[in-house]
C-alpha cells in the first residue's frame, strides 16, 4: 500500500470518530423514521 | 496501481475495526429500501395535470402500479444477472454502480413526471432504479459475511433490516417534501424526487467508499472456526454460481424463500383493508394506518432479530420456527375474526410479518452456510428470483381468492378466511423443503488447493 490516496484511506478508517460518525448518519434517519411511523401506529390502539 | 474502486484498493490494513461496515450497508439498504414506499406518491401522480383533482390525460393508478413493478422484476433480473460481477469486483464498485442508478434513476423518472411522460419513469424508477436495487441489495451481503464470520446472521440482517427501515425514512420524507414544493401549479413530486434522488446518491456513494475487504486469512480476535461436523449442513468448501443452480439444495432454498415471501407479501399490501372489512366498525381508516406502520416496524425489527437468533439456533431450524408457527398463526387469524379481537389479530401479523422479514435477512447466511462464503452474492443474487415470483403469487393470491370469494356471496369479513388457510398450506409445503435439505454432494463443491478459511473473501478474478 504505498499509493499516497490510499494511505490516507486507510488512516481515517481506522478513526473511532469516522465509525461514531458513521453510525450517527444512518442511526438518526432511521430513529426519526421509526419515531413517525410509532407516532402513526398509536392510532391503532385509541 | 489499482484503480480507486478497484477490490485491491480496499483491503484493510491491521487494526480496521469491523464496526465501520454495516453502516455502510444500511447506508445502501436505507436508501434502497424506499422502493417499499412509493404507494406515496400514487395519489399526487394521478393529478399531475389537473393538480387538485385528477383529469383526463391524467396517469391511473393502475398505468402507475407497473413503475413498482418493473421495479422489483428489474431488482430480481439485475441480482441474478450481476451477481457474479458483484462478487468479482467487489463492493465498492458494485456500490457505486448502485448508488449511480439509484439516484439517476430518480432524476430520469422526475424529468418523466415534469413532462408527463410515463414511459421516462418507468425508464428511470423502474429499468436504470431497479438496476440500482438489484446490485445494491446484493452488494454488501459477502463482505459482512467475510467481516462477521462469528455472526453472519446478525451482519447480514442488519444490513437488510436496513431494507425494511428505508420505507420508514422515506414515507415521512416524502411527505414533508411535497408538501414544501407544492404550489397551484405543481403537486411537487417532479422537484421531491429531483431531492430524493440527490440525497440517495450522496448517501449511497458515502457508504460505498466505506467499504473495506479483509485481508486474506483475517479472523476476528479471539475466534476460532468451530470443527465442522460430518454431514453437517455447514460446509468449508465453496460452491460456483453456475453449480450452485444445478444442486437440489439451490431449488428447495428457491422454494423455502419463495414460500415464505408469498405467505408475506400479500397480506402486507392488503392489511389496511383486510382490518377494516374484518373488523367492519371497530377499526378505523387511521388505525388501520397505524397497522401499517405497526407492521412496517416488525417487519424491520424481524430482519435483525431472526437473522440473529439464527446464529445460536441455526439457519434451518430458524425456518423451521417460520414455517411451523406461522402455519399455526394462520390458522388462528380467521378465529380472531369470529370472537372480534383486533388485539390478537394485530399480534399474530405482527408475528407473521417479523417472519417475513426475517426470511429474507437469514437467507443470506444459510446460502453461506450451505454453498460457502466465496461465492454468497453471487448465489444469493440468483436466489432472489424467488422474490419476484413470490411478488406476482402473493398479491394475486389475497386479491383473487377474495373476489372470488365476495362474487359468491361469502359476507367481506369472512372473505379472507380461505386465503389464510391457503397461505398456511404453502408454509407446511415450505417446512417439508426446508426439511429436505442436506449438504452439497462434494462432486458440486469447487476444486481448491485448500479449504478457504472462515471470513476469507475472495480474490480470483
Amino acid at each position: 500500500m504505498t499509493d499516497p490516496v490510499a494511505q490516507r484511506e486507510q488512516d481515517w478508517s481506522h478513526s473511532p470518530a469516522v465509525v461514531a460518525f458513521a453510525w450517527a448518519a444512518v442511526g438518526i434517519p432511521l430513529l426519526w423514521g421509526v419515531l413517525n411511523t410509532l407516532v402513526k401506529a398509536i392510532a391503532l390502539f385509541r | 496501481m489499482p484503480g480507486i474502486l478497484d477490490k485491491e484498493r480496499i483491503i484493510a490494513s491491521p487494526g480496521f475495526n469491523r464496526w465501520l461496515i454495516p453502516p455502510c450497508a444500511l447506508a445502501t439498504h436505507l436508501c434502497i429500501g424506499q422502493a417499499y414506499a412509493l404507494s406515496v406518491f400514487n395519489l399526487p401522480l394521478t393529478r399531475q395535470l389537473g393538480i387538485s383533482r385528477s383529469v383526463s390525460g391524467d396517469w391511473t393508478l393502475a398505468e402507475l402500479g407497473w413503475i413498482f413493478s418493473i421495479a422489483i422484476v428489474m431488482l430480481g433480473l439485475s441480482a441474478a444477472l450481476f451477481g457474479t460481477w458483484v462478487q468479482r469486483e467487489g463492493p465498492r464498485k458494485s456500490g457505486f454502480v448502485a448508488a449511480v442508478c439509484w439516484g439517476i434513476g430518480f432524476l430520469v423518472g422526475a424529468l418523466g413526471i415534469s413532462t408527463h411522460q410515463l414511459w421516462l419513469v418507468y425508464l428511470g424508477y423502474g429499468f436504470i432504479g431497479g438496476i440500482g436495487l438489484g446490485i445494491g441489495y446484493i452488494t454488501p451481503v459477502s463482505t459482512l459475511i467475510s467481516w462477521f464470520p462469528d455472526r453472519r446472521g446478525m451482519s447480514t440482517g442488519m444490513a437488510i433490516m436496513g431494507f425494511g427501515g428505508g420505507a420508514l425514512i422515506a414515507s415521512p420524507l416524502s411527505d414533508t417534501l411535497m408538501k414544501a414544493f407544492s404550489s397551484p401549479t405543481s403537486t411537487g413530486v417532479a422537484q421531491t424526487w429531483v431531492v430524493l434522488g440527490i440525497v440517495y446518491l450522496v448517501f449511497m456513494l458515502g457508504g460505498a467508499f466505506g467499504y473495506r475487504l479483509p485481508a486474506p486469512g483475517w479472523r476476528p480476535a479471539g475466534w476460532t472456526p468451530r470443527p465442522l461436523k460430518e454431514g453437517a449442513l455447514i460446509t468449508a468448501h465453496n460452491v460456483t454460481p453456475q453449480e450452485a443452480i444445478k444442486t437440489p439444495q439451490f431449488w428447495f432454498m428457491w422454494w423455502v424463500l419463495c414460500l415464505n415471501v408469498t405467505a408475506g407479501i400479500g397480506v402486507l399490501g392488503q392489511a389496511s383493508a383486510m382490518i377494516q372489512e374484518m373488523f367492519r366498525g371497530k377499526v378505523t381508516p387511521s388505525a388501520a394506518a397505524g397497522f401499517v406502520g405497526l407492521m412496517s416496524l416488525f417487519n424491520m425489527g424481524g430482519r435483525f432479530s431472526w437473522a440473529s437468533l439464527s446464529d445460536k439456533i441455526g439457519r434451518k431450524a430458524t425456518y423451521a420456527v417460520f414455517f411451523i408457527l406461522g402455519t399455526i398463526l394462520y390458522f388462528l387469524v380467521p378465529l380472531t375474526g369470529t370472537v372480534g379481537s383486533v388485539a390478537l389479530f394485530v399480534a399474530a401479523f405482527c408475528v407473521i410479518i417479523s417472519m417475513y422479514g426475517g426470511g429474507f435477512s437469514t437467507v443470506p447466511a444459510y446460502l453461506a452456510d450451505v454453498f460457502g462464503v466465496k461465492y454468497v452474492s453471487a448465489v444469493h443474487g440468483r436466489l432472489l428470483t424467488a422474490w419476484s415470483a413470490a411478488g406476482i403469487f402473493g398479491p394475486v393470491l389475497v386479491n383473487y381468492i377474495r373476489q372470488w370469494q365476495v362474487a359468491h356471496g361469502v359476507p367481506k369479513y369472512q372473505a379472507y378466511n380461505v386465503t389464510m388457510y391457503i397461505m398456511a398450506g404453502l408454509l407446511v409445503v415450505g417446512f417439508f423443503c426446508n426439511l429436505a435439505l442436506r449438504p452439497v454432494n462434494q462432486r458440486h463443491v469447487e476444486a481448491e488447493r485448500a479449504p478457504l478459511p472462515e471470513g476469507e473473501p475472495s480474490f480470483a478474478k
